[in-house]
């Protein structure tokens, strides 16, 4: 099939999908349609200052919850555009990245997690827990049922403990599969960023801006870049490659979006509704 | 003598080119499958009968709302059960894009549908329920569709 037939397919499986989670999220957790709208406002908004995205905008919250409905709660502003595109990445060893660039970045963690494909198969029991969570902190929860990504935890999980991660505060920032507004909120608790039922607040005290706690998906994400499936993750590797490097300006035009002194990103990226995750840890390698 | 001119016969149809240089053509295509049930035709046999049919796991005691036929935790031949006809509202949504074979019924409301007793949940769709009017936890039955389709949404669900 034609690609743009192949993004239909998969996004109308999608779209419920993510909508469903959503719609149980918000009757777990209390999370609310404004603040889904203000990732979709903070994502449009800083790729503003990336010339690689397809829709930088300006929104409001009123906007984006009056944009036509596709699958309840979720409006078109919510939900990335699918997308053609491509990206690159070379892998080396020390020796040879140092031949080639003065500043190569090192993977310092590799993670991946998988679930049941089907959303109704998804079990109810504990979460799986990182280092700086306790199980006090979900008495009652029902995990990971269809409110959250269990594939994303344990990819998480496995990345940090590779990199040496125990401590969220030696993040420096964030490049996240925001392919909904929904799912950020629902990476920024599968990450670690914040608890559980607590990524509606996250988003809602700015934490997660440019120039928050911990800056997530500084480019636009997939929200505002586009999402050419396939190539995806390797773009999101690119603005991560770019932030740790510091060479934002010359690759963007501008420094607006560069985090000052990154030294460490995430890099989180999903396949199938939440069917199996990716999260690679980047770090200066100079 | 005159010869007689040796001619393929000629319809009256035209051919309708989409371009010319180059030239671009529309060729017809369409394919019919014939394709098996197998092991999850109790099933759509059931739906036949006005039954909801899941699977259990004779092991582990799992029990499937939409039918394994192998358990997914340990691996054994799960056997078939009855599912209650009654459940509830897990979470949901409604759909106003859907593809092309479901494009022209949307708005529709799919919900995830949670048996007691059951462990997993069976996707299915809400009829006759306002978008304002549907909460996680109401109660739903099971209907049946009576001139059967023999797919998935000869079952649908209705406010009990």
């Amino acid at each position: 099939v034609n690609t743009w037939k192949g993004n239909e397919f998969l996004a109308l499986a999608s779209d419920t999908n993510f909508a469903m989670m959503v719609v149980r999220h918000m009757y777990e957790f209390g999370t609310t349609v404004e603040q889904l709208a203000k990732v979709s406002i903070k994502n449009h908004g800083n790729a503003i200052y990336n010339p690689y995205s397809q829709s930088p905008s300006k929104l409001t919250v009123e906007e984006v919850r009056s944009s036509p409905m596709v699958a309840y709660p979720l409006t078109m502003l919510d939900i990335c555009t699918m997308s053609d595109g491509a990206a690159v990445c070379i892998l080396a060893s020390k020796e040879k990245a140092f031949e080639f660039c003065d500043k190569p970045i090192k993977i310092t963690g590799v993670g991946t997690g998988t679930d049941t494909m089907r959303l109704s198969d998804r079990p109810r029991g504990k979460v799986i827990l990182l280092p700086w969570e306790s199980e006090e902190d979900y008495e009652g929860l029902e995990y990971p049922g269809v409110h959250s990504c269990r594939a994303g935890r344990i990819a998480a999980k496995m990345a940090y403990e590779q990199a040496g991660i125990i401590n969220k505060k030696s993040i420096d920032f964030v490049e996240l599969y925001d392919s909904y507004t929904s799912s950020e909120i629902q990476a920024y608790e599968d990450l670690g960023l914040c608890k559980y039922g607590e990524g509606g607040l996250f988003i809602e005290k700015g934490y997660s801006e440019l120039d928050g706690k911990i800056p997530v998906n500084p480019s636009g994400g997939l929200l505002a870049c586009g999402h050419p499936i396939g190539a995806t993750g390797l773009m999101q590797a690119v603005f991560a490659f770019w932030q740790l490097q510091g060479t934002i300006e010359k690759h963007l035009g501008n420094n607006t979006l560069q985090i000052k002194n990154a030294r460490r990103g995430i890099v989180h990226s999903h396949a199938g509704t939440g069917t199996y995750v990716t999260v690679n840890v980047m770090e200066r390698g100079f | 003598m005159a010869k007689r001119k040796i001619k393929l016969p000629e319809t009256e149809e035209g051919t309708i080119l989409f371009n010319i240089d180059p030239i671009i053509i529309k060729q017809h295509y369409e394919i019919d499958y014939i394709h098996s049930y197998a092991q999850y035709t109790p099933f759509f046999a059931g739906l036949a009968k006005k039954k909801l049919l899941g699977t259990k796991c004779p092991k582990c005691n799992y029990t499937y709302a939409t039918p394994k036929t192998h358990c997914m935790l340990c691996g054994n031949k799960t056997e078939w059960v009855e599912l209650p006809k009654v459940g509830k509202v897990h979470t949901w949504t409604t759909c106003y894009f859907g593809s092309e074979e479901f494009l022209k019924e949307t708005p529709f409301t799919l919900i995830l549908v949670e048996f007691d007793g059951v462990d997993t949940f069976l996707l299915s769709r809400l009829i006759g329920v306002r978008e304002e009017e549907i909460k996680i936890g109401m109660k739903v039955l099971a209907q049946f569709r009576r001139n059967l389709k023999f797919n998935p949404t000869d079952v649908y669900f209705i406010r009990y």
